[in-house]
């Protein structure tokens, strides 16, 4: 793009500025060949435009020594992989770190809710496994609940405690429990809790959940708790069984039975845990249901 | 810009760079710096830049640094003599040369920048303005009036020769 000369046609005012401009090469074809045209006309203005082309510096043949002082290499791609691995390690780490801080958090939580009442746990033994009654010799139920439904027929002891059936094989044993009912037959049961205290030994862990049924000698509806012996669900230490762990919620079966002993079909929600324990007791674990059917 | 983009406008546009800056400030270490300094913000900012471009981008740096150079120290007053390397490079030149090189520091900054980038690097009015934030017609009129400097030096140094 040439810079144009904004007057008119070179003359003999304006001569000075068309022939810098192309000196400057900063005309076109056209307004050239009028320069040079001009200058063939006026030669006693010849003169002057060589002294004004020889302001014109030629290029100079001067270098940088070195160059290679100034050359780079991209490093860039070579560091971005390493720190987006970095980064990936770093997160990892956090979220592991996290894992781990929460678990604790939650562990410590845990154990530190209600401890077990000791004359209740006395109250309730029952043998794992039995099928029978220690304390109250009345009714047998069935594991299942189709079970309790053909046992529905016979009525509970006169005891007011709660009375357990261990029907099952590879089940712990229960010592206590405690029970809170809920509800009418038919109308939805928000919450009950229950206690229980396993005693040591006689644990089988199993692949599937058992059940155990507890049903209190009461007329009303009960909920009833009961826990399983899975792998995940119980720890064995020096033989006895420390803790049962309620968080795997396929190690726990629960049955509701109503006072006909029939089995309350529904949802259960585990909603809170066990209580500790002091170390040289058992440990007990405090379940609170809520369901509803 | 790639890395690689960047290396050959070393390769191309070095020896321009530092002549221009050689010209301008008359010191070689300044030149040296000027030029090593202008490649650096080249590089840095390579991302920015478009490979057609370089060539001006490198030297709008390059002009500027020397302007703030040139404001910051008033040591570049320029000097009568040569520097023993210039006048190396330049021992072989022809008179006019001299005298054309003697009358380059009659010029102030601006118009010795602009007869530089003409003259060396074959700018256009257009591309100069581009990099010394002037405009157009600021460039043409400043190159006019150095021209017509360097003339008249010219033309005195002729009549006491």
């Amino acid at each position: 793009m040439y810079f144009k000369e904004q007057a008119m046609d070179i003359n003999r005012y304006n001569y000075e500025s068309y022939f810098l401009s192309y000196l400057d090469r900063e005309l076109s074809p056209a307004d050239r060949q009028s320069v040079e045209k001009f200058i063939s006309e006026n030669t006693d203005l010849q003169k002057e435009f060589e002294l004004l082309q020889q302001t014109i510096f030629s290029p100079s043949d001067l270098v940088f020594d070195g160059k290679e002082s100034l050359l780079r290499k991209e490093e860039g791609r070579k560091v971005i992989p390493i720190y987006w691995m970095r980064m990936a390690a770093a997160i990892a780490v956090l979220i592991l770190g996290s894992w781990f801080i929460i678990s604790q958090i939650t562990k410590s939580q845990v154990d530190h809710m209600i401890p077990v009442d000791k004359r209740t746990a006395s109250a309730t033994a029952v043998k794992r496994g039995s099928g029978t009654f220690k304390k109250d010799s009345a009714n047998k139920i069935p594991a299942n609940p189709s079970g309790g439904e053909a046992a529905a027929g016979k009525k509970p002891g006169s005891n007011q405690k709660a009375t357990f059936h261990t029907v099952p094989k590879n089940v712990p044993e229960i010592r206590e429990i405690q029970t809170s009912m809920v509800s009418e037959e038919g109308v939805a049961v928000q919450k009950s809790s229950t206690a229980l205290e396993l005693q040591s030994g006689g644990i089988k862990p199993a692949g599937d959940p058992k059940q155990i049924i507890v049903m209190p000698v009461a007329t009303a509806p009960v909920l009833l708790i009961a826990a399983s012996g899975t792998k995940d669900a119980f720890k064995k230490e020096k033989g006895d069984v420390k803790e049962t762990d309620f968080q795997n919620e396929n190690a726990i079966s629960v049955i509701a039975l109503n006072d006909k002993h029939k089995a309350i079909s529904g949802f259960f929600k585990k909603l809170t845990e066990r209580a500790p324990g002091d170390d040289n007791e058992r440990k007990v674990r405090v379940s609170v249901f809520q369901f509803s059917y | 810009m790639t890395a690689e983009d960047y290396n050959d406008c070393v390769k191309l546009y070095a020896d321009g760079l530092y002549r221009f800056m050689l010209k301008s400030t008359r010191q070689v270490e300044d030149a040296r710096d000027l030029v090593q300094s202008s490649f650096e913000k080249l590089w840095e900012h390579r991302a920015e830049v478009d490979v057609a471009k370089s060539k001006s981008y490198l030297f709008t740096i390059g002009y500027h640094k020397m302007i703030d150079l040139s404001r910051k120290n008033s040591r570049l007053e320029f000097r009568e003599t040569l520097p023993d390397k210039m006048a190396d490079h330049q021992r072989n030149s022809t008179r006019l040369k001299e005298v054309l090189e003697k009358a380059l520091n009659r010029l102030n900054e601006r118009q010795r920048s602009l007869v530089l980038l003409k003259d060396y690097e074959g700018y256009s009015y257009e591309e100069i303005a581009e990099i010394t934030g002037l405009n157009g017609t600021q460039v043409k009129v400043t190159l006019h009036r150095a021209r017509i400097i360097l003339k008249e030096w010219l033309v005195s140094v002729e009549n006491v020769l």
